[in-house]
């Protein structure tokens, strides 16, 4: 009996200590998360460079394919630096209070109408079709939306919106099942691939600038905690110097970088990632530029529907470092 | 401190209404110490949701046909357990046959039934069919079980007073299975109710309250995905007052 109970105590007392370290980092590793798509591209060398220590900082880095996930764990804490949709970032910062700073732009846009045929030339030929698209909630949706109604669409009448996640329209779409969707770029590039029948029919980011709104699609962008910005400054900073390098990795060595992200599944495939790199609008911009070039997309965004950014226009500490 | 020949402790309203206060507390504590909206909102905030959703005619088109698809689906799954059970009960063959289906249909996680509907059926028709088939396996059980552990000396004494199927069933039958189905009634309505949200926040048809659930995730409303939880709670609960209340008078009306 006293032994049964000394072992019980040594169990408790071991799973305590397995526990601990979930919830404490005590390690100097920045958590970086990065989404599946076209705005983790741009991340693939620094993983890469990571993983061999080359990095500036350590990194313990979280792939995934929601930016909704993404976004919870931002809230609750559990990744230090995130790449997220930009409308996220301001709704992010909105739903915590400021909980969050906008630290660099790394994606423009990079949405496209896929058709199944020769109908749709313009805007206005998707009047009365079903669209299938992905990021509902997210920068696609609101893209979509805004693009629909500038060309006398109402998209809750006039047609008929169907989200679903990337992998599942994706997979669709290669296959033929689907007429008329939209997707970015990575994923469009999957679908013609796989799917001659499908042609891009409308560049969004091109239906955008024709509705003269003056401001610039950009749809991914970094977001880092306040709180751990106020504790590791220097992590940052040191953090957008990685990434810079990265970004600029990627966009000159296409070959390589599309291995990278394959490897850690970034994009499904090798060849899909280096053929859609140059098509991916991969920017960086950091620092007193982000504002210029961001304030006026999210005020687009925040006329047509408060909602999409989280109800009000960020206030200045957002772009603040 | 002495365990045997307790009764069960007694709740007093006064008792019920602490409770409640000090859950409320514990949720407000809680949701200020995190101090994010988006993780754990406060009451107020939920409130303050729940409020401004009472207003709009979508909420109450959503409950609406929520309440009707779960509702169709319950009903017909109680009458598929029943039907099912009686197949059993009167036909070996066909005991042989339909046991095993719904024994599968019971160990088969919702989730498989939903996404494979998902695949064959219109969006608004897959909760429907999630709560029959959640409620049907509960139902067929509990009749099943009820009819095999019925007093077999009953029947002996109706088989000597030669009392006729049609007695026989009235009499002496349907009062010994009767407490089980209805007992089967209330659970599986819990379940039905359950797995039909679950089964619409993954369908998302176009009113429901379980499509509304999944909005306030992807929007990231939480306070809205507590109201709107709140509110499948509350109807829940009101539903299985009804169906208890449906239940008495049908129990009042064999006496």
């Amino acid at each position: 009996m006293r032994i049964n109970l000394k072992k019980a105590l040594l169990v408790a007392v071991l799973a305590v200590f397995a526990i601990i370290p979930v919830f404490s980092n005590p390690s100097s590793e920045v958590r970086i998360g990065v989404l599946k798509g076209p705005t983790g591209i741009g991340a693939s060398y620094l993983l890469s460079q990571n993983e061999e220590g080359t990095t500036l900082n350590r990194y313990s880095v979280t792939v995934l394919a929601e930016a909704t996930d993404m976004i919870a764990q931002v809230a609750a804490g559990q990744l230090d630096i995130a790449a997220i949709p930009t409308n996220a970032a301001a709704s992010l910062y909105n739903k915590t209070s400021g909980g969050v700073r906008l630290v660099a732009l790394n994606t423009a846009g990079v949405l496209y109408i896929l058709e199944k045929g020769d109908t749709v030339k313009s805007v206005s030929d998707l009047k009365g079709r079903t669209i299938y698209a992905v990021g509902q909630g997210s920068n696609p949706e609101y893209v979509l939306r805004y693009i629909l109604s500038g060309n006398g669409i109402d998209p809750d009448k006039d047609v008929e919106i169907v989200f679903l996640d990337s992998a599942e329209l994706t997979t669709r779409a290669a296959t033929g099942d689907i007429d008329v969707c939209m997707l970015p770029v990575p994923a469009v590039t999957t679908v013609l691939i796989k799917n001659p029948d499908m042609r891009i029919a409308l560049d969004m980011t091109e239906q955008w600038d024709a509705l003269g709104t003056g401001s610039i699609l950009t749809m991914g962008c970094v977001v880092v905690r306040s709180d751990f910005l106020k504790e590791n400054a220097l992590a940052v900073k040191l953090f957008l110097s990685d990434y810079e390098k990265s970004i600029e990795y990627v966009k000159t060595n296409v070959k390589e970088a599309g291995e990278m992200c394959a490897k850690y599944e970034i994009v499904p495939s090798a060849a899909v990632a280096t053929k859609a790199i140059p098509d991916c609008n991969l920017i960086f911009i950091s620092g007193d530029e982000i504002r210029p070039a961001i304030e006026g997309y999210l005020k687009v965004l925040f006329e047509a529907n408060p909602k999409s950014i989280g109800g009000k226009m960020p206030g200045d500490d957002f772009y603040t470092i | 401190m002495n365990l045997i020949n307790r009764p069960m402790p007694k709740t007093t309203k006064t008792k019920t209404a602490a409770a409640a206060l000090f859950w409320v507390a514990l949720w407000f504590i809680a949701s200020w110490s995190i101090g994010k909206e988006l993780i754990l909102p406060s009451p107020l905030a939920v409130l303050k949701a729940l409020w401004g959703m009472l207003g709009q005619g979508a909420f109450w088109a959503s409950i609406g046909m929520t309440v009707l698809r779960i509702m169709a689906g319950y009903l017909i799954g109680v009458a598929a357990g029943c039907l099912i059970a009686f197949a059993c009960c009167t036909s070996g063959v066909l005991s042989a046959l339909l046991s095993p289906v719904v024994k599968t249909v019971r160990a088969t996680p919702v989730a498989s039934f939903i996404i494979l509907a998902m695949l064959w059926m219109s969006k608004g028709a897959v909760p429907m069919l999630m709560a029959a088939l959640i409620v049907t396996p509960v139902v067929w059980g509990n009749l099943i079980e009820a009819y095999s552990s019925r007093d077999m000396d009953l029947d002996e004494m109706a088989l000597a007073y030669r009392i006729g199927n049609r007695k026989w069933l009235r009499f002496v039958l349907i009062p010994q299975i009767l407490p089980s189905l209805k007992a089967a009634c209330l659970t599986g309505l819990g379940f039905a109710w359950k797995s039909g949200i679950a089964a619409e926040v993954l369908s998302q048809p176009k009113r429901a309250m379980g499509s509304n659930i999944y909005y306030s995730k992807v929007y990231l409303e939480t306070p809205e995905l507590f109201a709107w939880t709140a509110a499948v709670i509350v109807l829940s609960f009101l539903i299985e007052i009804l169906v208890r209340r449906v239940l008495k008078r049908e129990a009042g009306r064999e006496d």
